[in-house]
């Protein structure tokens, strides 16, 4: 279970975010739609303290981010230590992949139980085999990562997050830089997750995808919900200008028809 | 050429050469270490810190060996330090081409995109880990060829240590052209063994380079 709170954020004089708040229940999928400079990836990396936001509040399994209150005191922030064990429950995968190029993509799916969680060698194989097995690469183990297709890296960039076993996963815009005969075997991973009951948050611009993935869908514009609902009835029954107008242009710009 | 002082001079001049080996391995191992940590505090110590460290970099790139060295010899017994000439030579060696090794270091992680540093944070690794499991391997394959290369030179270098009466290589041929008055034969030998040092050196590290990049696409 996600909360987020009247968050608040600004790059210098900029505002990206204003005052957002929005909840995803547990095992639930929220996707975050809107076009870029929306804040919507801003919203994604506050989540993971990548970013730090200005006011408001973020919980996750009822415990607040990023900062903790003491009794009878002022909240503290977190130092980089509470961070990192926070991000450790908060599975995050990024649209480039970032897949670390040094090692193999087995390597890669056991490095965060290996050296973060501290397990022993023989156990963290075993689930990284297991998790690459999942995502159907068991076979590419042994690959360095410029050595596989986008399509590929992205699958094995979601199994080195599960690898973690996070209790949230995050996904920014995680089809975006892939070719377009690509995007499908990365959606089947995702949707096999949503099945297994993860809670995830995505972030995108694609109409598509919210519709494939979403429990529900969160509509941004200019660092504030304008719309949020089930994925039929954002996309066939838009109840603002603003959503009506984002479907519109980007059904013209795939050449669908606009919807009515 | 005169063969037969050459070899008779051959057993001393091996152990000059052993000499000179030693001192290049201690100067190089300590100069890669203190670099690297020098490195590390620039990059994740705060912004003070950070301009301090280059401030000390930049200060000692300016500087001659051939002073640096003197200045060290010098310092050392003033600042109670009472060691051995070669320790301190060394010592002037090590510090000197640890600011080479620290600007390289660092110039090898600035080249390292940040949104790696970022997917070991989101993975939840510290800092720390973050430079040695993520960063660190990737920086090595970028600043392995000018490493390998400033240890060639510091190689070289070793020869101005003699000038504190450092008992290695140029040094013992100094002895020996002065006591035969064979100028060419004893500085060629010398030279071939420079030459040699180096020429390892630089082959070794084309071998290293060519295993680091198994991982890239040729």
């Amino acid at each position: 279970m996600i909360s987020v709170r009247n968050l608040s954020k600004s790059f210098g004089t900029h505002v990206v975010l204003k005052g957002l708040s929005f909840e995803v229940p547990q095992g639930k999928t929220a996707v975050l739609l809107g076009r870029s400079g929306s804040g919507k990836s801003t919203m994604l990396r506050c989540l993971n303290l990548l970013e730090r936001w200005d006011s408001g509040d973020i919980e996750i399994d009822g415990s607040p981010l990023g900062h903790s209150v003491e009794p009878g005191g002022e909240p503290r922030r977190w130092n980089t230590k509470e961070e990192a064990a926070a991000r450790r429950r908060i599975g995050m995968v990024f649209q480039q992949f970032n897949l670390f190029p040094h090692m193999t993509v087995l390597q890669n799916v056991m490095c965060g139980p290996r050296h973060i969680l501290g397990q022993d060698e023989a156990s963290s194989r075993a689930l990284a085999i297991e998790l690459l097995d999942q995502v159907g690469l068991k076979e590419k183990q042994a690959a360095y990562p410029a050595f596989l297709s986008g399509g590929q890296q992205q699958r094995v960039a979601i199994a080195r997050a599960l690898a973690m076993r996070p209790s949230v996963l995050l996904l920014d815009e995680i089809t975006s830089a892939l070719d377009p005969e690509l995007v499908g075997e990365v959606l089947e991973v995702v949707r096999d997750l949503k099945r297994r009951g993860l809670t995830m948050v995505c972030v995108t611009h694609e109409i598509h995808f919210a519709q494939d993935v979403a429990d529900h869908v969160i509509f941004m514009e200019e660092g504030q919900v304008v719309e949020e609902g089930p994925p039929e009835a954002i996309v066939h029954a838009p109840k603002t200008e603003r959503l009506g107008k984002f479907l519109m242009r980007f059904h013209a710009r795939n050449g669908a028809p606009a919807p009515p | 050429m005169e063969f037969q002082l050459l070899v008779n001079a051959a057993p001393l001049l091996g152990k000059a050469l052993l000499q000179t080996l030693l001192i290049a391995l201690v100067s190089i191992t300590l100069a890669f270490t203190i670099g690297f940590v020098l490195a590390e505090i620039s990059i994740l110590g705060g912004r003070t810190v950070g301009f301090l460290t280059r401030c000390l970099t930049e200060a000692i790139r300016g500087v001659p060996l051939l002073v640096f060295v003197f200045l060290v010899y010098y310092l050392l017994p003033r600042m109670g330090l009472y060691i051995d000439t070669m320790y301190s030579g060394c010592v002037a060696l090590s510090v000197f081409f640890a600011m080479y090794v620290a600007e390289i270091l660092r110039g090898a992680f600035r080249a390292i995109s940040k949104v790696q540093s970022e997917a070991g944070l989101a993975l939840g690794m510290s800092n720390w880990k973050v430079q040695t499991i993520v960063l660190l391997p990737q920086a090595l394959r970028i600043a392995l060829p000018p490493l390998m290369n400033l240890a060639a030179i510091m190689i070289k270098a070793t020869s101005v240590v003699s000038i504190i009466g450092v008992w290695e290589l140029t040094l013992a041929t100094n002895e020996l052209v002065m006591r035969t008055m064979a100028p060419f034969t004893f500085f060629l030998a010398a030279l071939v063994m420079y030459f040699v040092l180096c020429y390892g050196t630089v082959r070794c590290a084309s071998h290293l380079s060519k295993r680091l990049n198994k991982s890239q696409r040729s």
